[in-house]
């Protein structure tokens, strides 16, 4: 499945990056908007001071009219004692006063409150000296108000109190293009700021605009390769000449091959949608439908019946894998007609069945005549006839070994090697495999030293099956040991399993053997009394592994071999 | 008690192994074996002689060892003579299948002449008959 690509990885850091961009812009816009508006709101405070300026100058340029209408009115009735000249003069005075409090609500500075206090000190000394005046103009004589006119104390204090409030007027002026200045510089600042940032905003849209093809073309080229590899793999698919299904987890076939439609008889669209159990009378496994029989190990071949639209029936050899996608689980099944193959097999099985019974009947015969003869005649017999009797006997017995041993095999083969599982004693089956090598033990000069241990060994087992296994293991020993040498058998509780140990003083298993040593038909070379028939270790190993048990073993060449079976107790030792 | 064991009726094709049987009950277990060659000869003399014990080779032309054993329970005459059948498959499932429709052992083939005469004396002596 190298052909399909991973997108997850790079999707991630697209998502990624867009959060990082949507949020830095995010930012900058709030960055933004927060100095505006403080720029705004220092610009509308600074507008509303400058407006405050405007208003007091406006006031102290009126203070101003209002005084000069004071001085010409004061005057001009002064020279001409006429009371028309007394009108500005009368509209004026009751005006200073509001005048006055005006700017003093306008006024915080304590330097300019002192020049307003100034001013109005001035302003008071003014309007007396007026009413003064206007007093001995009217009491008295023109001359007396021409001397105070002509005196110029009104003027000086006129001429201060212009100077006051020029004073005051500058100012305020200079507080205006102050602050103009303030708010120009302010707007100048928050420009910049606007520039800088929007610059920002348009540099992460242009990353995100080129992250954004960036990925668009990914995507394309991921679109591409997954359909190339579809494209590719439906043609895989399609050219196998093993048929192939595969099934969801509702058991229905999604999609199947042409050589599944040839093999089932059935066109494409009327499997499409059947459940896959319809095809198959038994050994069909689909992933979350049938979970208890456990899933067949991927690759594996096994045995499947399959079912043809006629409703006929064929072998089939079927390979099971599960392909499980982000949210649902799909099963393969990869289908082969095995029908020629397991008929092959069945023929090759009923012959050597047929075979191995049709060679037991002579052998019957021959090792019975062999036994009755010997009975018969072995007292009285010479040397030479005793030697042929022994080789005849020999060879009838080493032939029926072989049968058995092919007949087991052939039954390994095809599955149908039966057990007849009971409650034992471990230790009673190794005795009678003691009895059965104790003659041939002696005839080779080979000492054969069984130890059990006291207590039982219990194990679930076929005694006759584990009798072959022992038997098997200790006449291998004594075949490969040497003449005087010693044969020990151990049956012991190891841990919580039963071991029975056959130790050998033999050469040793020569490695180039060990690889092989438990396939069938492989003997090692070797000076042989009794030559086996290459099928017994085969036979032990299967015999043990099917009691749920293990068979093992360690060589040294030149000093011996050491092989051990361990089966599981039923009862678990104390 | 258990009765005396004398008279066997052995049915089986094979004339040499049968021949070995005969010697081998005969001459160690002094016995008196009677030879059916087939299973339709043996139906019908046992029937006319019954015998202590049958002995029944499994696989025989027209008529297999287990059909002759049906045959001699199915009839009232001879549906109490016990029965040993000699077979080369041994097989845990073929010899419950031979226990299950009457037999009371199961002898390999090949089997040793020489403790045959025993082997069948115990297997009669344990079933008590």
């Amino acid at each position: 499945m190298n052909l399909v690509w991973q997108p997850r990885r790079s999707l991630d850091s697209f998502a990624r990056m867009r959060l990082v961009i949507g949020l830095a812009s995010l930012a900058l816009v709030v960055v933004l908007a927060a100095i505006q508006f403080a720029a705004l709101r220092q610009n509308r405070a600074t507008r509303a001071l400058v407006e405050q300026s405007y208003q007091r100058d406006l006031l102290f340029e009126w203070l101003l009219s209002l005084h000069q209408d004071i001085e010409s009115a004061q005057r001009g009735y002064a020279l001409t004692g006429r009371d028309e000249f007394l009108q500005p003069y009368v509209k004026a005075k009751p005006l200073i006063e509001p005048a006055f409090r005006a700017v003093e609500g306008l006024v915080q500075e304590p330097a300019v409150r002192r020049l307003v206090g100034d001013l109005r000190r001035l302003s008071a000394e003014k309007i007396r000296h007026s009413e003064k005046a206007i007093n001995a103009r009217r009491n008295g004589s023109l001359e007396s108000a021409a001397t105070m006119v002509s005196a110029g104390n009104g003027r000086r204090i006129m001429e201060a109190l212009r100077g006051r409030i020029a004073q005051l007027r500058a100012i305020e002026t200079a507080d205006q293009n102050r602050r103009l200045l303030e708010m120009s510089n302010s707007d100048d600042r928050t420009l910049a700021w606007t520039v800088v940032i929007e610059t920002l905003l348009l540099s992460l849209l242009l990353i995100a605009y080129g992250a954004y093809v960036k990925n668009v073309r990914r995507l394309q080229a991921v679109t591409r390769a997954t359909s190339d590899a579809s494209r590719r793999q439906a043609a895989i698919f399609d050219a196998a000449s093993d048929a192939m299904l595969v099934v969801n987890e509702g058991g229905k076939i999604e999609g199947l091959n042409v050589a599944a439609e040839q093999l089932f008889g059935r066109g494409k669209e009327e499997i499409r949608g059947q459940l896959a159990e319809q095809l198959f009378a038994e050994g069909i496994y689909i992933a979350g439908r049938n979970e208890r029989r456990g899933a067949p190990r991927p690759g594996v071949l096994h045995h499947a019946v399959g079912v043809r639209a006629d409703g006929s029936r064929f072998d089939a050899e079927m390979a099971t894998s599960v392909v499980a996608l982000e949210d649902e689980m799909l099963t393969l099944l990869v289908i082969r007609d095995a029908t020629e193959r397991f008929r092959v097999e069945r023929m090759k099985n009923e012959f050597v069945s047929t075979v191995s019974h049709e060679l037991r009947t002579p052998l019957t015969s021959i090792r019975g005549a062999i036994g009755l003869l010997d009975h018969d005649i072995g007292k009285t017999a010479s040397d030479s006839q005793k030697q042929l009797l022994s080789i005849a006997k020999g060879n009838s017995e080493r032939l029926s070994r072989l049968i058995d041993d092919i007949l087991d095999i052939e039954k390994i083969g095809s599955d149908r090697l039966e057990f007849d599982m009971q409650p034992i004693d471990l230790r009673d089956v190794v005795h009678e495999a003691e009895t059965h090598n104790r003659t041939y033990a002696a005839d080779r000069r080979i000492r054969l030293i069984v130890t059990t241990q006291s207590g039982p060994l219990p194990v679930t087992g076929d005694s006759g099956r584990l009798l072959q296994a022992i038997t098997n293991l200790i006449s291998n020993a004594a075949k490969f040991s040497p003449e005087g040498g010693v044969v020990s058998v151990v049956a012991e509780r190891h841990s919580d399993v039963a071991r029975v140990i056959v130790a050998d003083q033999g050469p040793g298993i020569p490695p180039e053997f060990r690889a092989r040593m438990f396939d069938r038909f492989s003997q090692a070379q070797g000076k042989s009394g009794r030559a086996g028939t290459g099928l017994g270790l085969a036979i032990t190993k299967e015999i043990v592994e099917r009691h749920g048990g293990l068979i093992a073993y360690e060589t040294e060449i030149g000093k011996g071999t050491r092989f051990w079976i361990d089966l599981p107790l039923t009862e678990k030792a104390n | 008690m258990t009765r005396d064991l004398k008279r066997i009726a052995l049915v089986e094709d094979d004339q040499d192994i049968a021949t070995l049987v005969v010697m081998a009950l005969g001459q160690f277990g002094g016995y008196e074996v009677v030879h059916y060659p087939s299973g339709a000869m043996a139906l019908e003399g046992i029937k006319g002689s019954p015998p202590d014990l049958v002995m029944l080779d499994f696989s025989m032309p027209h008529m297999n060892g287990d059909e002759v054993l049906i045959a001699l329970r199915a009839d009232p005459a001879t549906a109490g003579i016990p029965a040993i059948f000699m077979t080369a498959s041994v097989m845990p499932g073929h010899v419950k299948r031979l226990r299950d429709i009457g037999a009371l052992d199961v002898f390999a083939k090949p089997f040793d002449p020489i403790g045959l005469a025993d082997r069948i004396r115990a297997v009669w002596e344990m079933a008590d008959l």
